[in-house]
């Protein structure tokens, strides 16, 4: 593919997008044609992440297909991931076929499976995580060095102020909880979100003046 | 009617600002009047010590950037992301490593196939970069990074890189290969979330240093200089601020009234 | 080079522990008193502002795992809405979020809530709204071109209360359920900030109209906020497990009809903090032991 495709087109593009993007929102008032052409515009991404979904569905088969085929390490694991896939894919195709509402979430049989297998794993999974919070604070809070110290005193007294327990062992920690959250955390958090605006600033900076393209592969 | 949409008058101000000085440390940057210098990130430069350890002991290198795509407003994070996984793919390349990436929204996968043959093509070994590398598991957050936590201890990674936009998903992710016995140097610019990294892995990157690694690492002078540019900007939103206390502790609302513009 | 040791015992033991001390206060509650933080009470009294017939979104963007975190805020609070006869237009800008928000709804208005005559005139389900933050900005601009029809198929300009809501311009308070992105930084940032002082009746902040916005979020998320609700654009916040109890008490106090209760959750959430906090110092000390052995190994 010849350097102009590979490289300056996408690098034009980008750049061309960024500007409009800039003047729609600081320039075009809203409601105005012309806005909402922009409008328009971004709404087409929808259509690319739509092409990206099927484009994941292939690849989520290929890598299962292959280990299978390979009887790569727990190929079994890829088999019930692919039974899956299908199974309830047929379930919503078969919903919105069905279905007057042409809607996949309207069948009932794609809501049972969604409410009463997919929302439990879901949430099984989530809630594995106060089992790695627990595991973790016992591995990594450390009186080590004085910020350490601090981390730790400040991770406990918000434990203590941010469920009732605490209040009933001494009225003041919810206080303590709440002013830590309103004051340090929030200047903290200010702080870092100026840094994160202008570092993303500089870095979008980069890419539409094409400085920055290591996201787009060889120049080749 | 105004030229500028209502509301919007003082944010447009501090854009302009903040390019003039980004675009002016650059074209200093790359005219070689002056080249700033650049402190040292451990994070990144661990990543070499990570990928010669994954290499010595002959297990692979398990390498996400997060939860990002393309078309959300975390995408910064995620280009940060694929710039370090460039890095990382050349090292592997080098070092004969096995590098394993997991990619969460299918939209950035041909990005990242590109950015991982470019770093085995910078290393010399085109014919060692293996597509299969790239593997799938799902554009949803808990079936995804069960997956990769599954494929960490399986695969018993020895080095753990993730770099990008992250939720509820690190703390897995980082004790996955706690559990491994993996080195781990992780990246976000999630507020949320930057604790969780620093508390359970080896090195974290911070907030925007994640964003400053495609310039450290290129050691492009012009992309340096847009970090420097950078830091002018912070030093001029510093000024503001302080300015902005100073003001409202004598009762004067003047640059109030300009921001609310 | 790693800076942590590994655990001296199997972590399942640490599971385990954690699993038994949690399931006895769900299977037997302690009853510990609920206090309300200021930011409940913001939500409370944000909400209690409004007149009958205003219009408040209710924008439920989260997903089946934090569900326990997430549903009981919003019921509570829906069910707050209508008991003060506030009219309700639902919307969901997570695809996981789109059918939870429909068993939510019905338990509040009643299962098959949009066959009634109410569906239409005090509440609208509008559905999943695709694009993430694009199409949060596109429904902030113009409700009817976000989505062609509800969330069961009914074209939105033949539904009465949709065409008195034609942007965001027209609803009174935004509530936000959420537990990632688009959430709350993406309603601030596409569309409190693109309709600033469009309707003179929003509360004034720095000069300025402003939506007033409530939202509920994990804990984990709540310290991102609050540079957000120190400058008032987000007027308050429902912090988690707790700030649900506390909502639901807000709610049950005044309305003992109310159907849920969150005690046993919450006295679950003590538990698990206190644990916390004793794996923490046990970890200190086992770890002080070691290092006292003068590198023997454990």
């Amino acid at each position: 593919m010849s350097l102009v495709v590979k490289r300056y087109i996408p690098l034009a593009i980008t750049f061309i997008m960024g500007f409009i993007m800039v003047i729609a929102t600081y320039f075009l008032a809203p409601g105005t044609p012309a806005r909402d052409a922009t409008a328009l515009l971004t709404a087409t991404v929808d259509v690319l992440v739509v092409t990206a979904g099927a484009i994941g569905l292939v690849a989520l088969l290929r890598h299962h297909l292959m280990n299978i085929n390979k009887r790569g390490r727990f190929w079994q694991y890829s088999t019930i991931t692919i039974i899956a896939v299908i199974i309830y894919l047929i379930i919503g195709l078969y919903g919105v076929a069905t279905h007057e509402q042409r809607y996949m979430y309207a069948s009932e049989l794609f809501s049972w499976v969604y409410s009463n297998i997919y929302v439990h794993m879901d949430m099984t999974i989530f809630s594995l995580l106060a089992f790695f919070i627990a595991s973790a604070a016992y591995r990594a809070f450390r009186l080590r060095s004085l910020e350490a110290s601090v981390l730790l005193i400040v991770g406990s007294l918000m434990l203590l102020g941010r469920a009732p327990i605490g209040g009933v062992i001494w009225e003041g920690f919810p206080a303590i909880a709440e002013w830590l959250l309103t004051v340090p955390n929030a200047a903290g958090n200010r702080a870092i979100t100026i840094g994160i605006a202008i570092g993303a600033i500089s870095l979008a900076i980069r890419q539409l003046l094409g400085v920055e393209r290591g996201y787009l592969g060889p120049e080749r | 009617m105004n030229f500028i949409n209502e509301g919007l008058v003082a944010s447009f101000a501090m854009l302009v600002i903040v390019l003039a000085e980004i675009l002016i440390a650059l074209f200093i940057a790359r005219g070689g009047t002056h080249v700033p210098k650049i402190r040292k990130i451990a994070g990144l430069e661990a990543i070499e010590e990570a990928v010669g350890r994954a290499t010595e002991m002959g297990r692979p290198i398990t390498y996400t950037t997060g939860l990002g795509g393309i078309r959300d407003q975390y995408y910064y994070q995620t280009v940060a992301g694929l710039n370090i996984l460039g890095h990382t793919a050349e090292l592997a390349a080098k070092y004969g490593a096995k590098l394993l990436y997991f990619p969460y929204d299918p939209t950035i996968m041909p990005m990242a196939h590109e950015v991982m043959e470019q770093g085995y093509i910078r290393a010399g070994k085109q014919e060692a970069f293996n597509p299969e590398n790239i593997i799938y598991l799902g554009g949803d957050q808990f079936p995804w990074a069960f997956g990769v936590l599954g494929t960490t201890y399986r695969e018993q990674s020895a080095a753990n890189i993730h770099m990008g936009p992250f939720w509820a998903e690190s703390l897995i992710l980082a004790e996955a290969g706690f559990y491994t016995g993996a080195i781990q140097v992780m990246g976000t610019a999630n507020y949320h979330q930057i604790h969780f990294f620093v508390v359970a892995s080896d090195y974290a990157l911070i907030g925007e240093e994640l964003m400053a690694a495609g310039a450290y690492l290129s050691k492009d002078p012009t992309q340096i200089g847009s970090l420097w540019g950078a830091d002018f900007s912070k030093l001029t939103a510093i000024a503001i601020m302080l300015i902005g206390v100073i003001l409202t502790a004598a009762n004067v609302t003047a640059l109030n009234d300009f921001l609310a513009l | 080079m790693p800076t942590e040791e590994k655990t001296p015992f199997d972590r399942r033991y640490i599971y385990i522990v954690l699993f038994v001390l949690i399931s006895i206060p769900l299977l037997y509650p302690l009853n510990l008193p609920i206090p309300i933080s200021p930011m409940s009470q913001d939500v409370w009294d944000a909400t209690v502002a409004l007149s009958p017939g205003d219009i408040v979104v209710h924008s439920f963007d989260f997903g089946p795992s934090t569900l326990p975190e997430n549903e009981p805020q919003c019921s509570s609070h829906l069910f707050h809405c209508r008991e003060l006869g506030l009219r309700v237009v639902a919307v969901a800008f997570w695809a996981a979020g789109g059918p939870l928000a429909h068993d939510i709804i019905s338990e509040i208005y009643g299962e098959g809530y949009e066959n009634t005559a109410a569906y239409g005139t005090e509440i609208v389900y509008i559905g999943y709204i695709p694009g993430a933050e694009v199409g949060m900005q596109t429904f902030g601009d113009s409700t009817w071109d976000a989505k062609g029809t509800d969330h069961y198929g009914t074209s939105l300009p033949d539904l009465a209360l949709m065409q008195e809501v034609r942007s965001v311009a027209d609803v009174t308070l935004w509530a936000e359920w959420t537990s990632g992105t688009p959430g709350e930084q993406q309603v601030i940032q596409f569309i409190q900030g693109r309709h600033q002082g469009e309707n003179t009746d929003w509360p004034l902040v720095r000069g300025e109209h402003l939506l007033p916005i409530v939202a509920g979020s994990t804990a984990v998320s709540v310290p991102g906020m609050m540079p957000f609700y120190s400058a008032g654009q987000l007027v308050g916040i429902l912090n988690g497990l707790a700030g649900a109890g506390e909502y639901e008490k807000l709610v049950n106090d005044v309305y003992p009809q109310y159907p849920y209760e969150q005690g046993p959750g919450l006295d679950a959430q003590s538990v698990a903090h206190i644990l916390v906090i004793l794996f923490v110092v046990i970890g200190n000390i086992t770890w002080a032991i070691s290092k006292s052995g003068g590198g023997k190994s454990s």
